[in-house]
């Protein structure tokens, strides 16, 4: 990538075109803004966060008015082979209300098939089907929104045999929250937490 | 090594702690909840694979192939 200033703008150049950096319009401005028709990347790193043998990761302040949707990226190791659960949460508070998440499975291993649906206090988020390494990809749309929340969810164990669980789940109540809380009822789980933002617009 | 991780992702605060009691007590209570649903989905599941053996079983001595039989149950 280049780079050239042209008519008090710079421009940042790569092998498919470039993007314009808007030259402050008096010289006592202090920050360069992205034109309004600028390239504007979709998702907008957030949080990134590394744990080590923890039974529960709680991240606070994460959801905002500023994004409606969110995606999550895991990379996890465990010491069980268990389900993985999310809990909503607000104030430092998980919410945990009876029978408030739902949560739809499929999963597939080799040419087994298999569905079910489950009503508790927490999303059934995913699982540690093996503790050599699981990828997991989630959404999580408008939980800063006070209105039902939902998710959907990818896990893929990454040892020698492949799995797949595909899980979406919805949460009942009308409330808005600024964080989650991801723990496993046995066991610790190792690995890395990323959250993203969705611009939206 | 600590049980809890809390962190804020606007003031990069963690915190590292073990579990209160009542944390302790929540997640016996998520344990035994988790191997129970699994319980129920792994008897679902025998019992669905009982049901269509039964369902094979009969529709052989109906005459059906094995390859006719497993085309009609979705084997």
């Amino acid at each position: 990538m280049g780079g050239c200033i042209m008519s008090g703008n710079i421009r940042l150049y790569n092998t498919s075109g470039y993007v314009e950096l808007q030259a402050p319009s008096s010289a006592s401005a202090q920050v360069l803004e992205l034109p309004t028709d600028s390239i504007k990347p979709a998702l907008v790193h957030l949080h990134t966060e590394n744990f080590s043998a923890v039974s529960s990761v709680s991240v606070d302040d994460v959801f905002s008015s500023e994004y409606e949707n969110y995606r999550l990226i895991l990379d996890t190791t465990s010491t069980a082979n268990v389900e993985w659960s999310l809990r909503l949460r607000v104030s430092g508070a998980d919410n945990s209300t009876a029978n408030s998440y739902v949560t739809q499975k499929l999963t597939a291993s080799a040419s087994t098939v298999s569905g079910s649906r489950t009503t508790h206090d927490n999303w059934s988020f995913g699982e540690h089907q093996n503790v050599q390494g699981n990828g997991h990809d989630a959404i999580i749309w408008r939980p800063f929104a006070a209105e039902k929340t939902s998710f959907w969810n990818n896990t893929a164990a990454t040892a020698s045999n492949a799995y797949l669980s595909i899980r979406t789940g919805t949460h009942n109540q009308a409330t808005s929250y600024d964080g989650f809380t991801i723990y496993q009822a046995s066991g610790t789980f190792s690995g890395t937490l990323r959250i993203y933002g969705y611009r939206n617009s | 090594m600590a049980d809890v991780l809390i962190v804020n992702a606007k003031t990069g605060e963690r915190i590292e702690r073990d579990f209160t009691p009542e944390e302790l007590a929540q997640r016996e209570a998520d344990r035994i909840a988790a191997e129970e649903a699994e319980a129920a989905r792994v008897a679902e599941e025998e019992a669905k694979i009982a049901a269509k053996q039964s369902a094979l079983q009969k529709l052989a001595a109906l005459g059906l192939t094995e390859e006719e039989a497993q085309a009609i149950v979705g084997a």
